[in-house]
């Protein structure tokens, strides 16, 4: 009697054991799909950085690391309209660079070209030497944050929820945030001081606060690269400030490169060291705020009168409406 | 443990509730009913099967319901906008039309016409390579009425006499097919378990498809895999249940109410929740009028269209429309 029934309590626990055994399998052969998958997607992206180096250095022309985007004769168009035509441009590390230029002159394009949103149909878009194309969304995600113009606040997730997003690239599937992912997710709220409403629903902050709370999930990602496709848009003056003093300290003291599109000069002039004039698809001039923001170079892309004068705090040019001087002739 | 910090333990703590909930209401389930204490016979040949195909059926249309609103980022679709039902619907009149009555043919044609309706949808949808929510959730819409249509145009045809393929179009759980139930109680479990592993995803998909895909989601896949699982289970529901409205667009708004946005959260909750509105709503058509029995389908309808008039309206009251 007792025998059996000491039997009886094996077979259980045997059942029991064979339970979690085909649990765990079940587990392990999940894992092994996933790392399979990965292997294959790594094959089929990339000939890895290693060996990508080892070709490029026998060939005698190994790119230099510190050029974080290259364009080379980019072209991309809409069906049959061309919007980017034949960009060449280099973005080196840590640079602050923005992308200026009449509406559809191209520039939220090239941004998003840049950002692998869209694919180029000339040319080769390089980030840190290697084809952009190659990188899978995930290995892209850990380099590069974009805060596009398309944001969506539908659902009520609180801020510290949506900052914590930024973490996904960084974690794999099951993988809980650990403390080093809150301590990065805590720090980037700290940044944008949006830590005293970390518990409110983003739905229900006002633009100005939502727009730093998007730059604080992009700064919990880590990137070595930011993109922003025009951040002040809708903003108040305080807060359009507040973003500009917070790039600018991501870019010194980070050494982020931030690539930003921006609609208003004068907030490009007095945030960026370089700017890229765009027209027609085209860049019309690169340089220095000084070199790019002329009345005569404004009148050839803008089709705009405008006085440039040097800002009296740091002296960048700033640009003021003509609208007192009717045009000569009738 | 979880996202929510310092409030950590509160959605798990209301999912565990909303277990105990569903509990509950399948208990409740088992003993309301036309013959008050039933006799074994019953209740194990008729009770148990319909409570059974409640819970799978509710918790099938519900996380189905709450992944199309997440991939769509419209918290007003449900596989009923999309025409996925719909598509089901007319798969399985098809079968029985080309007299595959084998469960095969039933399962293949719901199935195929589900992904079938999604992938024109999604196509009609597509322009440059994406497709926006707004041209989505409408060609949905359009399709749905279509087949709908094409529903009553075979009904009237083929079985006008049949009054059990009517009770079947405005949705019951009087189908007491073990099999069915089983191939449809898989096939919603597997569903189940795929959108909630994709939970992340689908969270950062409500942040935008741009902005998922700078997350480092593989966007396109990963919408691709959350239709197919989301339509397999209004599929398999529809299969085995006919048309039953509004769980799948309900449900997951008032489960948002108890556990928030976390698809982590939501999905499971969504599960129990639909699952134990089904039952209460059969449980209360087949002993509000004795020996009537009302379609659960037309009542679920009568419940949910009323709610969902009062969430359009404090939407509105809220400005966010």
């Amino acid at each position: 009697m007792l025998e059996s029934s000491e039997t009886c309590t094996a077979q259980v626990s045997e059942t029991n054991s064979g339970a979690a055994l085909a649990a765990a399998k079940c587990l392990r052969l999940w894992a092994r799909i996933e790392r399979a998958l990965k292997r294959r997607r790594d094959r089929r992206n990339a000939v890895s950085t290693l060996e990508l180096q080892e070709q490029l250095e026998s060939r005698g022309q190994l790119p230099s690391m510190t050029v974080a985007i290259s364009l080379e004769n980019v072209s991309f168009a809409y069906r049959t309209q061309p919007v980017v035509q034949n960009v060449s441009l280099e973005i080196p590390q840590h640079s602050l660079l923005a992308l200026i230029g009449p509406n559809g002159s191209g520039k939220t394009t090239l941004l998003r070209l840049m950002s692998k949103v869209l694919q180029p149909q000339h040319g080769q878009i390089s980030l840190d030497g290697q084809p952009l194309q190659r990188f899978a969304a995930r290995d892209l995600a850990r380099k590069l944050a974009v805060i596009s113009s398309e944001q969506h606040f539908e659902f009520p997730f609180s801020v510290e929820n949506v900052v914590s997003m930024g973490r996904f690239p960084h974690r794999n599937r099951l993988e809980r945030m650990r403390s080093h992912d809150w301590n990065v997710v805590e720090d980037a709220m700290d940044k944008t001081d949006v830590l005293q409403f970390r518990h409110r629903p983003i739905s229900q902050l006002s633009s100005g606060e939502k727009q730093r709370v998007l730059v604080a999930r992009a700064i919990a990602q880590q990137p070595s690269i930011l993109m922003l496709d025009e951040p002040n848009a809708h903003l108040d003056i305080n807060h359009q400030i507040a973003v500009f003093k917070l790039l600018r300290l991501l870019n010194r003291q980070h050494r982020m490169t931030i690539i930003v599109v921006l609609h208003d000069l004068s907030a490009a002039a007095a945030l960026c060291e370089t700017i890229v004039l765009l027209h027609r698809g085209r860049i019309v001039r690169i340089g220095t705020p000084a070199e790019v923001i002329t009345p005569e170079l404004i009148r050839q892309t803008y089709g705009a009168e405008v006085v440039v004068f040097p800002s009296p705090v740091g002296g960048c040019p700033q640009v003021a409406f003509d609208t007192m001087h009717e045009p000569a002739g009738p | 443990m979880t996202e929510a910090g310092s409030k950590s333990s509160s959605p798990a703590q209301n999912l565990g509730i909303l277990a105990a909930a569903t509990a509950a209401a399948a208990i409740l389930a088992l003993l309301l009913g036309p013959v008050g204490l039933p006799d074994r016979n019953i209740f194990f040949n008729v009770r148990l099967p319909r409570v059974l195909l409640g819970l799978l059926v509710g918790s099938g249309l519900a996380a189905s319901g709450a992944a199309f609103q997440g991939v769509l980022r419209n918290p007003l679709a449900d596989p009923f906008i999309l025409g996925t039902s719909s598509a089901a619907t007319v798969g399985v009149i098809l079968a029985n039309l080309l007299g595959w009555h084998s469960y095969y043919g039933v399962y293949f044609m719901a199935l195929g016409a589900a992904f079938a309706s999604i992938a024109f949808v999604y196509r009609i949808a597509q322009t440059d390579g994406r497709a926006p929510i707004q041209t989505m959730v409408l060609s949905g819409v359009i399709v749905s009425l279509f087949l709908n249509a094409l529903v009553f145009v075979f009904f009237s045809i083929f079985f006008r006499e049949s009054f059990t393929l009517l009770f079947y179009l405005l949705g019951t759980l009087t189908s007491g097919d073990s099999r069915l139930i089983v191939i449809s109680g898989t096939i919603i479990c597997i569903g189940l378990g795929v959108v909630w592993l994709l939970a992340r995803e689908l969270n950062a998909l409500t942040q935008g498809e741009e902005t998922a895909f700078h997350l480092g989601i593989e966007v396109e896949t990963m919408k691709m895999i959350l239709f197919v699982a989301a339509s397999s289970m209004a599929a398999a529901a529809v299969a085995v249940a006919g048309m039953i409205g509004f769980v799948g667009l309900v449900v997951p708004h008032m489960m948002r109410l108890v556990v928030g946005p976390d698809h982590r959260y939501l999905i499971p909750a969504s599960a129990m929740g639909g699952a134990s509105i089904l039952l209460l709503t059969d449980a209360a058509a087949r002993s509000l009028i004795p020996p009537v029995e009302i379609p659960v389908g037309a009542l679920t309808a009568l419940l949910g269209a009323p709610y969902f008039l009062y969430l359009l309206k404090r939407r509105k009251d809220a400005g966010e429309f």
